[in-house]
């Protein structure tokens, strides 16, 4: 009981103590706000200091973290310009040395040029007054020609007209033949009265001839000789000093750069462009890269290395020593040959040790002249059989025929590029300095020339057969006498009407074809002084020394080129088709080129034997002479006679033989090596383009490291921890060029289908098929355009395994990498 | 107490002249205003005081959503010369990935931060992997990273826009030196009460439902393409 009251005491109390103090509080509260303002300030101040310290804190962290990545892109930027430029001046120095080879051929090529053109021209001018009496003979001689022609006509029809009555003809048959007869006579009476010495008026439609009138083709040549042909003479003696004076003004004009030495002179600047510019910059970069680095690293106030995630540090134990992307075209870092087992020399193994060169089997390729000397892609001639029925039927026909199986010159081979890095661009600047010269030049000359052929035509002069006239002025076609035939002729009868028909046929050709002939010949002295050659000299003496340059820069290789440069084979999505574009490429050059040699052959051949026949048939087994007049019109029935058959056989025969080394050279072709400028795509584009991922990673991406060199400092360190560790931060940078993605700088190359890696000046600049693509990267102005980017840092685990300074950076700021290459690529940090 | 209270209540008291003296006093007196005002003004100061909180919380989203979108340019200016639709098999990789893959993959992990953990057992195709990339890095990743990548897989969008509005996305890789934007748009999770109603639009993403606030950055890109030179007829750059 009292320990139960004083219990209750004991709580009456405690809700009083209680009561008492929330009456105080309330008071206080209430009534009483003494120092109220100072604890909220209390309160407020630690609120805002250690407000202030997260703030100072978390500036200072996110601040160093900035720098530090700001750092680390900043060095990778600069280092990646740098070598972009670096690229750059390299594409630019080859240009100039290309530039420079471009001009030693200009100078090699104008001496000779202007040699030729004098020789040439002075030449003609003592031509010109040759072109005189003796020359105009065989037209001269046309009216006495004709004039036989027309007798011996009408004597062998005389002839057929006598020998009708002791044939055993019948009478229809008679009729018929002397029907013939009367024609021809006509026929050939028209063509003396009319064509030939002029009709008089309304007698008969005349030829047409440049004087517009009925005067005959007598008086046409007369006129042309008497009148054209003196004028004629008269305008081109005064042409030829006109093209003479614009040879010395050419003379003129490059007379300060053909000088002596001067080739020689260009020669030696090309190799200081290579020894004291393009190497002195290639070993400068990594000393000023890394003076950058260092500077950087102090303005930073960072430590800072770089990474190559390609060749790594090369036992350096600190920063990376950088090197740009290029090499010089005889690096040992770039394979010099390829060994290749040839399978077309396996094939032909006697053939080609009859072959100079030849005899070994592999092969090493030269990386920059590929496929060339010793490497080229050879192969013999083939024999193909002619068609057995034809062979029978002429006996004198050989069993086969020899197709050959070389290009561009036996020496020279399939596929054959000389100095391919720099071929191209070579060639541009060769086509662009030769064409200034041309068209100031040459091509005034030849319109020089031009311009007096039309004169000459205007004056009436014909300048082909054509211009002797084949029909009436009414359009009528030239009549030509008919032969004649019948079926049941005797000897004698056969005999003479073959004699006709050969004067016909002599006659009908004196004043068609015969004729033409005349006057091609004799004007063809004339307008000899009209036809362009000048820009045709020019041309072929820049051809001849734009391939001795290039091939002595090709054999030199003082020039620089990507690192990826190298010969390769072909990618697997390419060698189809790439086999097909060979095949159809060789075909037709074998074919167009052995077509006229074989068909000449084969068409001899048979057209003697055709010959032969009609001859014996004409002699009627007897022998002895036989008139020209009757020979000529046998050996054109003989020639008529073989035309389809000669062009079917040797059609057959050479696509044979055609056909036979385009299948092996294209499997040759597409089995060789063939150099790039980068690794070639793994699949067609669009849809692949550029560098490849190896290549990039390799040879066209740095990257930089930076880390601080204390952690970031902190406020109320107790209360927010120890400083961590050095903040870390890294960054990837490449070059990269935009002409991997220009349909005209390179991209999208057909990498299937021959490539035509010559550029055309004219005609005389023929194309030799290539296998690899265009390039253009570090010798073009497409190729001058290597620019810096920051990018994804993919080359983070090569990095980090070659390059242990980088590794370090790591390792430093906790983390463990174990450099596996996937998880790297995973996280895909850059 | 109680008796002193019912007594001032009481309508004797009120009417009572000396009583209504006295409550007179007690208004024109000062006492207790303070604490009468701290708790009027307390909701408010808590409602502005959260809002500058989620700002800045905005902020520092901003500033990672923009590196995110940095981090997304540069792979995309390293690997969308190629089509992006095209899977290729690096060095380093075992399985193909395409482009656009690696651009997404880029942004995300930026944005993982940032992420609350997904409610919906979702996960991205690529998370595992890339959670044992940083484990074998040296990383220790808490356990919430698998959902909160998951969360900023489902959040971050990344679009490819033209510069010049008449050329079309899809043409991107066949086009010369044209330039690019690599825009990200991450839905952002609201967390502080009161100032996410008034920020905020209700959506629901990975299983989270509440208020959502959208962040764009955009970043333009020249890839490989790069700038293009122009040259003259000649073939010099002009």
């Amino acid at each position: 009981m009292q320990n139960a009251k004083c219990k209750m005491q004991n709580n009456t109390g405690a809700k009083r103590r209680v009561s008492k103090f929330l009456h105080f509080a309330f008071n206080i509260l209430h009534l009483n706000q003494g120092g109220a303002i100072g604890i909220l300030m209390l309160f407020c101040m630690w609120a805002v200091v250690l407000i202030i310290a997260v703030i100072f804190n978390t500036i200072q962290l996110a601040a160093a973290r900035q720098e530090t990545q700001t750092a680390a892109d900043t060095i990778a930027q600069a280092s990646a310009n740098w070598i972009a430029r670096t690229a750059n001046q390299a594409t630019a120095t080859n240009m100039l040395i290309c530039e420079n080879a471009s001009a030693g051929v200009i100078a090699s090529a104008v001496p000779p040029t202007s040699h030729q053109l004098h020789a040439f021209l002075n030449q003609e001018l003592i031509d010109v007054q040759k072109t005189g009496a003796g020359s105009q003979t065989p037209l001269r001689k046309f009216s006495a020609d004709s004039a036989t022609a027309y007798a011996l006509a009408n004597l062998t029809l005389s002839q057929v007209q006598g020998a009708m009555g002791n044939d055993r003809l019948t009478a229809q048959e008679k009729t018929d033949l002397q029907k013939q007869v009367t024609t021809a006579q006509t026929t050939i009476d028209w063509i003396n009265n009319t064509w030939v010495n002029g009709a008089a008026s309304g007698l008969a439609d005349p030829p047409r001839d440049a004087m517009g009138g009925g005067s005959g083709l007598i008086n046409m040549i007369d006129y042309w000789l008497n009148v054209s042909v003196p004028g004629a003479l008269n305008l081109t003696a005064q042409t030829i000093p006109q093209e003479i004076a614009i040879v010395d003004r050419f003379d003129a004009r490059t007379a300060a750069g053909v000088g002596a030495g001067v080739v020689a002179d260009l020669q030696t600047k090309r190799k200081a462009l290579f020894t004291g510019y393009q190497q002195e910059i290639l070993n400068q970069l990594p000393s000023v890269i890394e003076n950058q680095r260092a500077q950087m690293a102090t303005f930073y106030k960072r430590n800072v290395t770089l990474a190559d995630p390609g060749l790594g540090n090369q036992n350096n134990p600190g920063s990376a020593q950088l090197r740009a992307p290029v090499m010089t075209a005889s690096d040992p870092d770039m394979p010099t040959d390829y060994s290749h087992t040839d399978s077309i020399r396996a094939r032909y193994p006697d053939q080609a040790a009859k072959e100079p060169g030849l005899a070994s089997n592999p092969i090493s390729i030269d990386p920059v002249n590929v496929h060339t000397d010793e490497a080229r892609i050879w192969h013999p001639g083939v024999d193909v059989p002619l068609p057995a029925d034809l062979v029978a039927r002429y006996p004198g026909l050989p069993s086969t025929v020899h197709v050959d199986g070389w290009e561009g010159g036996w020496h020279l081979g399939w596929g054959h590029v000389f100095c391919v890095p720099l071929e191209i661009y070579f060639d541009t600047r060769v086509v662009q300095d030769a064409s200034g010269l041309d068209r100031e030049y040459m091509q005034q000359i030849d319109a020089l020339r031009k311009k007096l052929h039309d004169q000459l035509r205007a004056m009436g002069l014909p300048d082909t057969s054509p211009n002797v006239p084949g029909t009436t002025k009414s359009g009528q076609p030239l009549l030509i006498p008919p032969s004649v035939s019948t079926t049941n002729a005797d000897a004698a009868l056969q005999r003479a009407i073959t004699n006709f028909n050969a004067a016909a046929y002599a006659y009908g050709n004196l004043i068609s074809g015969d004729l033409g002939g005349r006057v091609n010949a004799y004007t063809g002295g004339l307008y000899r002084f009209t036809w362009a050659f000048a820009a045709h000299v020019w041309h072929a003496n820049v051809d001849r020394y734009r391939f001795s340059v290039l091939k002595d820069l090709g054999e030199n290789k003082q020039f620089l080129v990507l690192r990826t440069y190298k010969l390769q084979k072909l990618p697997d999505w390419t060698v189809q088709s790439m086999q097909s574009s060979a095949g159809q490429y060789i075909y037709q050059t074998v074919y167009s080129r052995n077509m006229g040699a074989v068909q000449s052959l084969v068409q001899g051949t048979i057209i003697a034997s055709e010959y032969q026949q009609l001859l014996n048939q004409y002699q009627g087994g007897g022998g002895g002479p036989v008139d020209p007049t009757v020979q000529r019109y046998l050996q054109r029935q003989a020639e008529l006679a073989a035309a389809p058959e000669v062009a079917a056989a040797v059609a057959v025969a050479v696509q044979q033989g055609a056909s036979q080394i385009s299948t092996e050279v294209a499997a040759e072709w597409v089995a060789r090596p063939w150099p790039y400028e980068i690794t070639p795509p793994d699949q067609a584009p669009p849809k692949r383009q550029g560098l490849s991922m190896a290549d990039r990673v390799s040879y066209f991406s740095w990257l930089a490291g930076a880390q601080s060199q204390q952690p970031p400092p902190r406020v109320l360190s107790a209360a927010f921890g120890k400083p961590r560790d050095p903040l870390v931060a890294y960054a990837q940078a490449e070059i990269f060029n935009w002409n991997e993605f220009s349909p005209r700088w390179g991209g999208l190359d057909q990498l299937d289908q021959v490539t035509r890696h010559v550029n055309q000046l004219s005609s005389n600049f023929n194309g030799v098929m290539s296998g690899s693509p265009a390039f253009w990267r570090l010798s073009n102005t497409g190729g001058w355009n290597w620019q810096p980017r920051l990018g994804n840092a993919d080359a983070l685990s090569p990095a980090l395994t070659k390059n242990p300074e980088f590794y370090g950076y790591f390792k430093s700021a906790g983390l463990t990498p174990d450099n596996d290459a996937r998880s790297l690529r995973d996280i895909n940090l850059h | 107490m109680k008796q002193r209270i019912t007594h001032l209540l009481s309508p004797a008291f009120i009417v009572h002249r000396s009583s209504f003296r006295v409550l007179l006093s007690r208004l024109h007196s000062d006492d207790g205003t303070v604490s009468v005002s701290f708790i009027l003004v307390l909701p408010l100061f808590l409602l502005v005081f959260g809002v500058i909180i989620q700002y800045a919380l905005l902020v520092n989203a901003k500033i990672m959503v923009d590196q995110a979108a940095l981090s997304a340019a540069r792979t995309a200016a390293t690997f969308l010369p190629t089509d992006p639709q095209i899977d290729f098999l690096d060095p380093g990789l075992t399985q193909p990935i395409n482009a656009l893959d690696m651009i997404n993959r880029s942004a995300r992990i930026q944005l993982v931060p940032l992420s609350p953990a997904s409610k919906d057992n979702s996960s991205a195709p690529e998370e595992q992997a890339i959670e044992t990339g940083f484990t074998n890095a040296g990383v220790k990743l808490p356990s919430s990273f698998a959902p909160r990548y998951a969360y900023a897989s489902q959040a971050t969008k990344i679009t490819l826009l033209p510069v010049q509005p008449q050329l079309q996305v899809q043409d991107y890789p066949f086009l010369k030196g044209q330039e690019i934007q690599v825009q990200v748009t991450y839905q952002f999770y609201l967390t502080v009460p009161g100032a996410r109603d008034l920020i905020g639009a209700a959506n629901s993403i990975a299983g989270i439902n509440g208020r959502f606030f959208p962040m764009v950055s955009t970043v333009p890109v020249q890839t490989a393409h790069g700038r293009q030179a122009t040259v003259n007829a000649q073939g010099w750059p002009q």
